[in-house]
């Protein structure tokens, strides 16, 4: 038998060899992440002179103490609020007789509708203390009963706004995460607690939400993670407010003249800093897929009967879907065809002015529409191009192989966007790259931002892919490249597309790297939403958001047509 | 064996007279799995000759490396060690560090799960193999209609495989299998998916085919009785190790070891001991009496620790006393009619045996009975029962 260990690794021609185009693929898209990083770092210790006083500024004016305090106060609370309103979500829809299977399906995908941005402005437009559109409505209710107000009764632009909104885009992780632990359970569980003679409540305070502990403990985590990152919510809401979090205060130091990089540095390393020891503790309190084998039986055996409260908890689930996709939609569709954003709509002058005018003759508004959608599709096509090639390349080869491409794809999400994006804008603006103000700068930060997604249903993709569909090809005659082409990569197609149009929708309507890397010579959409908003070109905003939305929504079919073919086929 | 490794680098393999050439010749293969610290042995050294046109069966326990050495042949797996050569051309040498890739050594092979491509129509499936040999399209058109009508899916070529059968998929990856003429084809346990009926069906259409266009077989099987049916000849395997190779009838009537006795037909087993030798055979002393059985006289000398093994099918029990070898005092405990036979179970010495006949309903349980054991049908091999 020595004899054999000593021939090991001698005869290493290889059927599935990881070729070495695989291997600089994957060292490319390390330096991608890396090299930035590691310019930030650089660039952190040389300018720590000129930061140690603007942090001390910052620290003598109690701004720097607000600043902490407000995103450690909108995250935490926020996060709280998108728990209970996912578990309730994820409980109703997988353990009760009112599930409606479509909720699980549209949920994840409703906040891609409108690019994030724009999401918020809709609310914006609904909740405005004075002309918001919600507010207009109960204000009339109001005054057939005889009270009378000038402005309000809601007012987005307060911490309740902020951390309403806020959770409001962290519910479908928390849903996500919450309701595969629960469709993992098993319901014996459940069934034997009532048995027992534990009534609903009981059951499911006693038994359901202890044994998917680490499913919650994950989706919070995630949940903090994800508002942390968070940039088009408190940039609106936030700014209206007058209260800034980390994200939206990082970017006002580099917005500033001259910009207070080395600060923003400190800031975005004290960033990373917390989400990589959630990370960790993420790794120690959910101990890897230990949980995720709860009861490993597909099959429901019986759902739990909600009686009389079926029909309302249907109305509740799906009018919680209905009413946070649908609600800013219109609101924003009757700002795109005012001239001025008024409180009292002139249904005589609907137009299509503002779709004109944002999309043909106004420059900058059509020069980013166009730039997003090149860029989108430039990104979508190379980042899955890339996670195909390395995950199908990789799906029978070594362990290690394989555990280096997932490392490598997931680790730019890890690392919050606003940092990426200050990081690239470090790296690139410098020589040899002189990158700054280039739709190539913007291509790089896409594609680092998206590999995440893109790794991921590139993986799922090529997993779902049987050994022996690779191996009859190659019994039969056809080579590996062969065998790629031929083979594995129509197999996982289905779930490449269905990536591509997340990474598209994804990227058409970024703003948190853009913010920071688009400017007046690369205009993309989401930064000049932004900035028409700050200058008050309401219906403008509106026009160009919802052509996004128009966009987006055609891909949201593809990719709900694509998984209906995977679960079909 | 020692001789094979260090001779066969060098000199060709010299054909058996009188038998067919060698399509393929495995030598002294070594497969190790997993990391050294936790290395599992899959394959420990396996010699092996597949000749022109012959159906050989590799049949063995769960586990015991059928289907790695499958693996290997067919090149989607790396030996560690050894040598593979195909039509007298080495595929694979550890020593040369010479590795053919699987579409470069022209066999064929039809897997366990079918593998059957399900973004293609079926009529694509079988093309396939044909297509990848850049053979015109009118003559593949033709091909792959011939072989359809050969399994009788002519209807079905359109289909996607999803729509199909199990017994319909097994057929066109059968039909893929054969379309490109291969002079060998591996078979990983082609028909365990099956029920009963069909597989009977199949098989029997298989055997036909592979008589007819006379390729060689390679068929993996842990069902002994396929096995059989299949088999020119079969190789018994254990742990990697070949256990025994012969025609179904060598392995049944002259098994070489306990383990090759035992998994052909779950034998009655007793312990005993060796007493003396008479005539041709080992008289055995054990708890239901002396029985006279068949072993190895080299190594089985009085006073050998041995198990000796009967099949159900080959003894038999009577009612009435009469002198004779191997005839021993028995209690009927129960019978069960199975249909073609009638499976007994009787006690005699302590041991719970069971007797396989097409008669003999008549008796009753508790009936006292002598049970008949010919001679030539009871193996001795040393050592102790199974636990
Ligand atoms: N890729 C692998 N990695 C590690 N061990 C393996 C691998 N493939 C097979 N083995 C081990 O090698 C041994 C032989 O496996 P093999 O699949 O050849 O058995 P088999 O005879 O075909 O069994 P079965 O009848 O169950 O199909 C088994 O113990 C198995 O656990
Ligand atoms: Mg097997």
């Amino acid at each position: 038998m020595i004899q054999s260990f000593a021939a090991r690794g001698t005869v290493r021609a290889g059927l599935h060899a990881v070729t070495p185009a695989i291997w600089a693929t994957l060292i490319l898209l390390v330096s991608l992440l890396a090299y930035p990083l590691v310019v930030a770092i650089v660039d952190l210790a040389r300018s720590s002179a000129g930061a140690a006083t603007d942090i001390d500024a910052a620290w003598a004016d109690g701004s720097l103490v607000a600043v902490m305090l407000n995103t450690a106060g909108v995250v935490v609370a926020a996060t709280l609020f998108a728990l209970i309103v996912g578990l309730g979500l994820a409980w109703v829809n997988e353990r009760t007789d009112a599930g409606l299977p479509i909720l699980g399906e549209l949920l994840p995908l409703a906040p891609l509708l409108m690019p994030p941005i724009a999401g918020v402005m809709g609310w914006c437009v609904l909740l405005d203390p004075s002309v918001g559109y919600i507010n207009l409505l109960v204000r009339n209710a109001l005054i057939i009963v005889g009270v009378e107000l000038s402005s309000g009764p809601l007012n987005i632009y307060s911490a309740t706004g902020l951390v309403s909104v806020t959770a409001l885009y962290l519910v479908p992780y928390t849903y996500l995460v919450v309701s595969a632990g629960l469709r993992r359970l098993d319901p014996g569980l459940e069934e034997a607690s009532r048995i027992a003679g534990a009534g609903l409540a009981r059951t499911l305070f006693r038994i359901t939400l202890p044994s998917i502990a680490p499913a919650i403990t994950a989706a919070a985590l995630l949940s903090v993670i994800g508002g942390l990152g968070l940039f088009s919510v408190p940039v609106v809401i936030g700014t209206g407010a007058r209260i800034d979090v980390l994200s939206v205060y990082i970017f006002r130091l580099i917005q500033n003249f001259p910009p207070q990089t080395g600060f923003a540095l400190v800031l975005a390393a004290g960033m990373v800093t917390v989400v990589q020891a959630v990370l960790i503790l993420q790794r120690v309190l959910v101990p890897g897929s230990r949980h995720a084998a709860i009861g490993g039986r597909g099959q429901r055996h019986s759902r739990i009967s909600l009686g009389r409260w079926r029909i309302a908890a249907r109305l509740i689930t799906s009018g919680y879907l209905g009413a946070t996709a649908i609600l800013p939609l219109i609101g924003l569709i009757v700002v795109s065809s005012q001239s001025f954003w008024t409180p009292r709509i002139n249904w005589r002058t609907l137009s299509l002015e503002q779709y004109r005018f944002v999309l043909f003759e106004n420059g900058p508004t059509s020069q980013a529409l166009i730039n997003s959608l090149v860029l989108a599709v430039v990104a979508a096509t190379a980042v899955m191009l890339i996670a195909g090639l390395v995950m199908i390349r990789t799906r029978f080869a070594s362990g290690l192989a394989r555990y280096i491409a997932n490392v490598v794809t997931s680790l730019p999400a890890t690392v919050p966007h606003t940092v990426i994006g200050l990081a690239m804008l470090l790296a690139f603006s410098l020589p040899p790259f002189r990158l700054y103000g280039s739709t190539a700068i913007l291509l790089l930060a896409y594609v680092v931002i998206a590999l995440p997604y893109a790794g991921q249903t590139a993986s799922t993709g090529a997993n779902a892919i049987g050994r022996e569909l690779g191996d009859a090809s190659r019994v039969f005659g056809a080579g590996s490249t062969r065998t790629f082409w031929r083979i594995l990569l129509p197999l996982a197609l289905p779930a490449l597309v269905a990536g591509w149009s997340i990474v598209f929708i994804h990227t058409a309507g970024e703003l948190t790297a853009s913010a920071l890397l688009s400017g007046t010579a690369n205009p993309v959409v989401g930064r000049i939403l932004m900035d028409l908003w700050n200058y008050g070109s309401f219906p403008q905003v509106a026009a160009l958001a919802l052509v996004m939305t128009a966009i987006n929504a055609v891909f949201i079919g593809i990719i709900l047509g694509v998984g209906r073919r995977i679960a079909a086929g | 064996m020692a001789e094979t490794i260090s001779t066969a680098a060098t000199a060709p393999p010299i054909a058996n007279p009188g038998a067919a050439a060698p399509k393929v010749t495995v030598r002294q293969l070594h497969k190790v799995y997993g990391p050294r610290a936790a290395a599992h042995v899959a394959l420990a050294g396996i010699d092996l000759t597949v000749r022109q046109g012959e159906f050989l069966v590799l049949l063995g326990p769960s586990g015991c490396g059928k289907t790695t050495l499958l693996r290997c042949i067919a090149g989607l797996e790396q030996p560690d060690l050894g040598e593979i050569e195909i039509d007298g051309d080495p595929v694979f040498a550890a020593k040369r560090r010479l590795y053919v890739p699987p579409e470069k050594r022209h066999l064929s092979m039809v897997f366990q799960s079918y593998a059957l491509w399900p973004h293609m129509r079926v009529a694509n499936n079988i093309a396939y193999p044909l297509r990848n040999r850049g053979i015109a399209a009118s003559l593949i058109a033709e091909r792959v209609n011939n072989v359809l009508r050969l399994v009788g899916l002519e209807a079905l070529a359109k289909n996607y495989p999803g729509e199909l059968s199990g017994g319909q998929q097994q057929r066109v990856a059968l039909a893929r299998a054969i379309v490109g003429e291969p002079g060998l084809i591996l078979f990983d346990e082609p028909l365990s998916n099956l029920d009963a009926r069909v597989r009977d069906h199949l098989r029997v259409q298989l055997l036909a085919l592979q008589k007819s266009l006379a390729f060689a077989a390679l068929y993996v099987t842990h069902d002994q009785a396929e096995a059989m049916a299949l088999a020119d000849r079969v190789v018994v395997m254990n742990q990697g190790n070949i256990a025994q190779i012969g025609t179904p009838t060598e392995l049944y009537h002259r098994p070489n070891s306990r383990f090759v006795a035992a998994f052909l037909g779950n034998p009655n087993e007793i312990e005993g001991s060796v007493i003396g030798i008479e005539g041709p055979y080992h008289r055995v002393r054990t708890r239901i009496g002396d029985v006279f059985a068949t072993g190895d006289r080299a190594t089985l000398q009085t006073g050998t620790a041995v198990t000796i093994l009967f099949r159900p099918e080959q003894c038999g029990l009577v009612a009435e006393e009469r002198a004779g070898p191997n005839r021993f005092a028995a209690r009927l405990v129960r019978s069960q009619f199975l249909g073609g036979s009638v499976e007994q179970v009787v006690e005699a010495g302590g041991y719970s045996l069971i007797v396989r006949t097409t008669s003999g309903w008549a008796n009753e349980p508790g009936a006292r009975l002598w049970l008949v054991i010919p001679p030539d049908h009871v193996f001795a091999f040393a050592g102790g029962a199974a636990t």
